[in-house]
């Protein structure tokens, strides 16, 4: 290939253009050829053979650097589900408890408005001790009223309100259950 | 590029050593050749190819077959060539700062195109190595200002200013030579690379 001013690089304006001998070294100097020493050929491949086990090792390294992280990011992932479910254990027990009121606890509808009237008595007295909140006496409700422990839930961390499935309430129902159980004993002493 | 070149390209990137061996052989003059251009020593040519054979080798996968095999190689071994300047500039720095002064001889004796291959390395080798890399980038590889001012760390314009040195500087080892050879019968009977 003979070269011309038109596949020489680009010149400025103020340089002076190609000569004929530049056109002419760089012609040669790119077709140029030199006999590598002999060891060389020897010499890249040892090299080459040397350089792969270390690229091997470190993709091996990765890789298990990348299983180890992986898994640490599922372990992350399912620490807080194995929270929930702890939480969830827990409260299990709770509506175990809760269904045995109703069990224990069933009034007769004839004696309802009597204990009412009675409830709300002993309810005074003990809002008066600072025992029953408004909400207690105020919910119209008989000892089994269910809206009952829906107020005790004020107060509460929001993180547990926000965990999602009604089972994480249950504990919170139940954890206000000793309350009601003192009032039922109040309306026993009423009967005598 | 041929079918054969492709082909061997292709049993390469498997990892075929004897096709390694074959591509080595088929361009191993080139690469040495190129990384003679760019430095004074044979011990570090051979560094530059040794360096520059593992890139190949390593890096075939990334290589386009629309794109001139011999260039790609070539490119990858003025880059290692440029690393190695750069790494050994300290070193050179005294040499290169000292500027051979053009002596007044008849510069148009230099434009004719009939150098013989050993008198061009002559008057390569003559020119400071700052000079003789930035000419080598700049008319043998055909790297821009830009691309040369990068890779060697300098200013455009250093790039600029050098390339005009080292084109003068070549032109007037070209005279001294073609003066000398004058007497002469015919100093080109027999060229050697």
């Amino acid at each position: 290939m003979t070269f011309t001013s038109n596949n020489m690089p680009p010149l400025d304006a103020t340089d002076a253009p190609w000569t004929d001998a530049e056109m002419h070294i760089r012609e040669t100097l790119l077709a140029s050829e030199a006999d590598a020493p002999k060891g060389l050929e020897f010499q890249v491949f040892e090299a080459l053979d040397a350089s792969t086990p270390a690229s091997q090792t470190s993709s091996l390294l990765r890789r298990g650097a990348l299983l180890v992280a992986s898994g640490v990011a599922v372990a992350a992932f399912f620490w807080p589900t194995e929270d929930v479910a702890v939480n969830a254990g827990s409260t299990k027990e709770v509506p175990v408890l809760a269904v045995e009121e109703p069990v224990t606890t069933p009034e007769p509808s004839a004696e309802a408005s009597a204990l009412h009237v009675l409830d709300e008595e002993a309810a005074d007295a003990l809002q008066a001790k600072g025992v029953l909140t408004e909400g207690e006496v105020d919910g119209g409700g008989g000892v089994s009223t269910p809206m009952e422990p829906l107020d005790n839930l004020e107060g509460l961390p929001t993180t547990e309100l926000e965990g999602g499935n009604d089972g994480e309430r249950f504990p919170l129902k139940s954890g206000k259950a000793a309350p009601a159980t003192e009032r039922r004993e109040a309306t026993l002493e009423v009967k005598q | 590029m041929d079918q054969e070149l492709k082909d061997l390209l292709e049993r390469c990137k498997a990892e075929e050593r004897s096709a390694q061996t074959a591509l080595y052989r088929r361009f191993a003059s080139k690469v040495y050749a190129t990384a003679l251009r760019y430095t004074d020593s044979r011990d570090e040519a051979s560094d530059i190819a040794q360096e520059s054979w593992i890139k190949v080798f390593r890096h075939l996968g990334k290589f386009k077959e629309f794109n001139s095999f011999e260039g790609w190689v070539r490119r990858i071994t003025v880059n290692t060539a440029i690393t190695h300047y750069r790494r050994n500039l300290k070193h050179r720095y005294h040499k290169d700062v000292t500027e051979t002064l053009a002596t007044p001889l008849d510069l148009a004796a230099s434009k004719k195109a009939d150098f013989t291959m050993s008198e061009i390395q002559t008057a390569m080798a003559a020119l400071p190595r700052g000079y003789r890399t930035v000419v080598q980038l700049y008319l043998v590889d055909g790297y821009s200002h830009k691309e040369i001012a990068e890779m060697l760390g300098v200013d455009v314009n250093t790039s600029k200013s050098q390339l005009s040195r080292g084109r003068k500087q070549l032109q007037a080892f070209l005279a001294a030579m073609s003066q000398r050879a004058k007497p002469q019968a015919d100093p080109r009977s027999n060229p050697t690379n």
